[in-house]
């Protein structure tokens, strides 16, 4: 994805974190095609647009840490 | 709903893919460790995520291990199905992981209560989150 596309997703995402509701967002090919309050909403409408989820990326409004602690269980 | 395995706390559930449709286990369900170290939502081996999540665009991110080594993951959001209660959140692998552990950002949904005199355990989904 250009950096260009990059940047004007990460802003969108910051705007949506802003209205403090959590929204996810489904991508293809960096277009954004759907967005809806949780999972379950968001795969209904891809399925009304008829989208194949090969290649699909999903965002979430307020992100994922970068780097997270792995607890004691993960040893590899 | 959570139990004891021995005096670890574990929780049984179902991951699922909602864009395929595709769930692990196909029947009944798996056991996760609950690990309030780990800060993430889903930890599950890479074998796992890739047949259920291979479809999808994986993000990376960084895990810290309890002994300072850093190494990378891959993962997609997805659901954890604890019947009744479906919940949302970044389902994740490291290569070489071979079970499923569960974390802190799982349970900030949940009001866990564990009793190890009588080895019973007990969750709750927190109000705020009551309408889904």
């Amino acid at each position: 994805m250009s950096k260009i596309v990059e940047n004007a997703l990460r802003s969108y995402l910051a705007k949506l974190e802003e209205e403090r509701e959590t929204k996810y967002i489904a991508l293809k090919e960096g277009k954004i095609l759907a967005e809806a309050p949780n999972l379950s909403e968001l795969a209904e409408k891809l399925k009304e647009l008829g989208v194949e989820p090969r290649g699909l990326r999903i965002l979430r409004s307020s992100g994922i840490k970068g780097s997270v602690r792995g607890g004691y269980r993960l040893s590899v | 709903m959570p139990r004891f395995i021995g005096l670890t706390p574990a929780i049984e559930l179902i991951i699922r893919n909602p864009f395929t449709g595709r769930a692990y286990p196909e029947r009944g369900s798996v056991i996760a460790i609950i690990d309030t170290g780990y800060e993430g939502f889903l930890l599950i081996p890479s074998d796992v995520f890739d047949t259920t999540f291979g479809e999808l665009e994986s993000e990376r991110r960084e895990i810290i291990l309890a002994d300072g080594r850093k190494v990378r993951s891959r993962g997609v959001f997805g659901e954890a199905i604890l019947e009744p209660y479906v919940v949302d959140g970044f389902i994740e692998t490291v290569e070489g992981v071979n079970e499923f552990v569960v974390g802190a950002e799982f349970l900030e949904s949940f009001k866990l209560e564990l009793d190890y005199c009588t080895k019973t355990a007990r969750l709750e989904l927190c109000p705020q989150h009551l309408l889904y």
